[in-house]
């Protein structure tokens, strides 16, 4: 009996530590890909969006799901990282996700770019207001600087239209916290000098 | 006088009393149901009033606004539409107010589980191959 439940524990501990191994894996390897079609279409990427900032944004075509779509620096966290479109489940694993609907980063409105806290944003409780972040969308570069850091709990109303051109980050609370998380942290970013600057 | 005029005579004589005493035992219902019910009856048709009243002083109050030019605020419509923003998915498309993305993950827990689990596990099963190599 004993050896029969040590048995169980043993293959079923090894399962579950098999399958996070492999999610984390799977979001590696994705999150490699993304860097790569990145870096290869980057131009042409930069190019179809810069077209696109110039439509209305119910004109533009819809991004598909998974899809790089910007870059996002954060010096003072040393993280440096491609955002995929969407928030679902797989796009979090491999690298932080953009809300669809919200705007990219750069364009009037609020961008919204969520990540989980265990990967990607482990160390967004790191930021404070003042700190400097960079995105890189189409042909938009933009410089940002934290102007609020907020936690809400996760059923609370988070997420608002902007006019003006915002950053928001997001990912759950407590940042070390084993199991679905109670609350969200909420980073807002502005940009410095109110407007982006073509990349070089 | 025959024995059926005797036993009727007797019955006569006798149902009355029986009768009596069986209707003063009776007590009769006091009005205190229908008293409440009156009362009741007379509370809602007051408290309908009251609100008919008021519902004619907000129409008023409308009025009013409305004949000043004041747009009457529309909190009632704010406050359903937060509601069924938050409700909403918060994996789907953007909707103003709506909650943040779901980023919790269950990885962390599901590699500390499986830890103690396997950890567990040996422990088991190397105590259970222990008493074989001793014996």
């Amino acid at each position: 009996m004993r050896r029969a439940v040590g048995l169980a524990l043993y293959v079923g501990g090894g399962l579950m530590l098999s399958f996070a191994v492999g999610r984390y894996g799977v979001g590696v390897v994705r999150a490699d890909e993304a860097r790569a079609a990145w870096n290869d279409a980057e131009a042409q990427e930069a190019v179809a969006l810069a077209r696109s900032v110039a439509l209305p944004r119910d004109r533009r075509e819809p991004l598909v799901d998974g899809a790089p779509v910007a870059r996002l620096v954060i010096p003072k966290l040393d993280f440096d990282a491609i955002v995929l479109e969407g928030v679902d489940g797989d796009d979090l694993n491999a690298g932080p996700g953009h809300l669809p609907g919200s705007a990219f980063p750069g364009e009037p409105g609020n961008a919204i770019i969520s990540a989980h806290r265990d990967r990607h944003f482990n160390h967004l409780d790191a930021l404070e207001v003042g700190d400097t972040l960079f995105t890189e969308s189409g042909a938009r570069r933009n410089a940002w600087v934290v102007v609020s850091t907020r936690v809400l709990d996760k059923n609370a109303p988070a997420l608002f239209h902007m006019k003006d051109a915002t950053l928001t980050l997001t990912t759950c609370w407590p940042i070390r916290y084993l199991g679905p998380a109670p609350d969200r942290l909420i980073v807002t970013a502005k940009p410095i000098g109110g407007r982006s600057t073509p990349r070089a | 006088m025959s024995l059926r005029c005797l036993l009727v005579l007797a019955l006569v004589a006798s149902l009355p009393g029986t009768a009596a005493a069986q209707f003063t035992t009776f007590i009769p219902p006091q009005t205190k149901v229908a008293d409440s019910v009156k009362a009741a009856v007379a509370t809602q048709q007051k408290v309908q009033q009251d609100s008919i009243a008021q519902a004619q002083l907000t129409n008023m109050k409308t009025w009013v606004d409305s004949a000043a030019g004041v747009t009457p605020p529309t909190t009632a419509d704010s406050v359903a539409n937060a509601i069924a923003a938050t409700n909403s998915a918060d994996t789907g498309a953007f909707r103003n107010g709506m909650r943040a993305p779901e980023t919790a993950s269950d990885l962390p827990l599901l590699v500390v589980i499986g830890i103690a689990a396997l950890g567990l596990g040996t422990l088991l099963l190397g105590g259970s191959r222990a008493p074989r190599t001793r014996a």
